[in-house]
């Protein structure tokens, strides 16, 4: 004769659930970081800094204007055409200006931005961005 | 007559409920904290391609600058833009590196640059030299 022994419900010990849930809760709290911001990042020069004299055509001038207009060279573009001509003009004055800059990388042409009074932030921000795009190195702001 | 006492049965305390009431808790918090970030001014921000993610948020001291002239630096807001530099410079001076400290400068799209040349004269005059425009992400 068989007897059926009576099975017994097994259970799952479930007391590390709790470890595992104080673990995780640490370790979110421990790498989550806040979100501190994205931008264009510029370098300002030093308040009691002289600018030292340039020559002429080593300086590419951008104006701004309160309407909008913007004007490379004393020629009206468009925005997205900044960065295509600053390219070529960091071409041009490479191919003149042949030679090594102080550190020790191709001389570099100087692009000044110079705004109206009245002319939006937008505006220059957008001009700013297209000549970092065209990886202009030195970028200057002119201060009214 | 006989009282029979039944064998007492060993009781212990299920704790098999007890990572769901964490959870539970761990889920409370996780809906109910609010980073408490000052908001500062209400600007639009403006646009650009090449934007760079700032490092560590200890290292940035943010300006907020609305386009009628309002400013603001971190949670004080100033009547006189001329005292954006003192505040800076305290700010400087105050921080463990102050050779990594960001300046993020919030404002506004339509703000004339008149304004914003003010800004870049108060930063440069704290020796606060690195700046960082903050703008959205302009998609092509």
């Amino acid at each position: 004769m068989i007897i059926k022994k009576r099975r017994e419900v097994d259970e799952i010990n479930s007391s590390s659930m709790a470890d595992i849930a104080f673990l995780l809760l640490v370790f979110f709290l421990v790498t989550t970081t806040i979100d501190p911001g994205k931008g264009l990042t510029m370098i300002l020069p030093p308040y009691d800094s002289d600018p030292s004299p340039r020559d002429a055509d080593e300086i590419v001038k951008i104006l701004v204007r309160s309407t909008g207009q913007v004007l490379l060279d004393k020629e009206v573009i468009s925005i997205e055409q900044i960065e295509e001509k600053s390219k070529n003009k960091v071409q041009e004055f490479q191919s003149t200006h042949q030679g090594l800059g102080k550190d020790g990388k191709p001389k570099q042409p100087i692009f000044v931005v110079i705004t109206d009074e009245k002319a939006q932030y937008q505006i220059f921000l957008r001009v700013l961005d297209q000549l970092k795009l065209a990886a202009c190195k030195k970028i200057s702001v002119v201060e009214s | 007559m006989k009282i029979t006492t039944k064998p007492r049965q060993k009781s212990t305390v299920s704790t098999a409920s007890l990572p769901d009431i964490i959870f539970m808790l761990l889920i409370f918090f996780m809906v109910t904290t609010v980073m408490k970030t000052f908001d500062g001014l209400k600007v639009q921000d403006p646009s650009a391609k090449k934007i760079e993610k700032l490092e560590n948020r200890k290292n940035v001291i943010y300006i907020w600058q609305t386009k009628d002239g309002s400013v603001c630096v971190d949670d004080q807001t100033l009547s006189n833009i001329d005292n954006v530099s003192e505040i800076l410079k305290f700010k400087l001076e105050s921080s463990v590196d102050p050779g990594k400290m960001v300046v993020q400068f919030k404002s506004d799209q339509n703000t004339t640059m008149e304004l914003i040349q003010q800004v870049h004269t108060e930063c440069r005059q704290a020796n606060a030299l690195k700046l960082s425009y903050a703008a959205k992400k302009l998609s092509d």
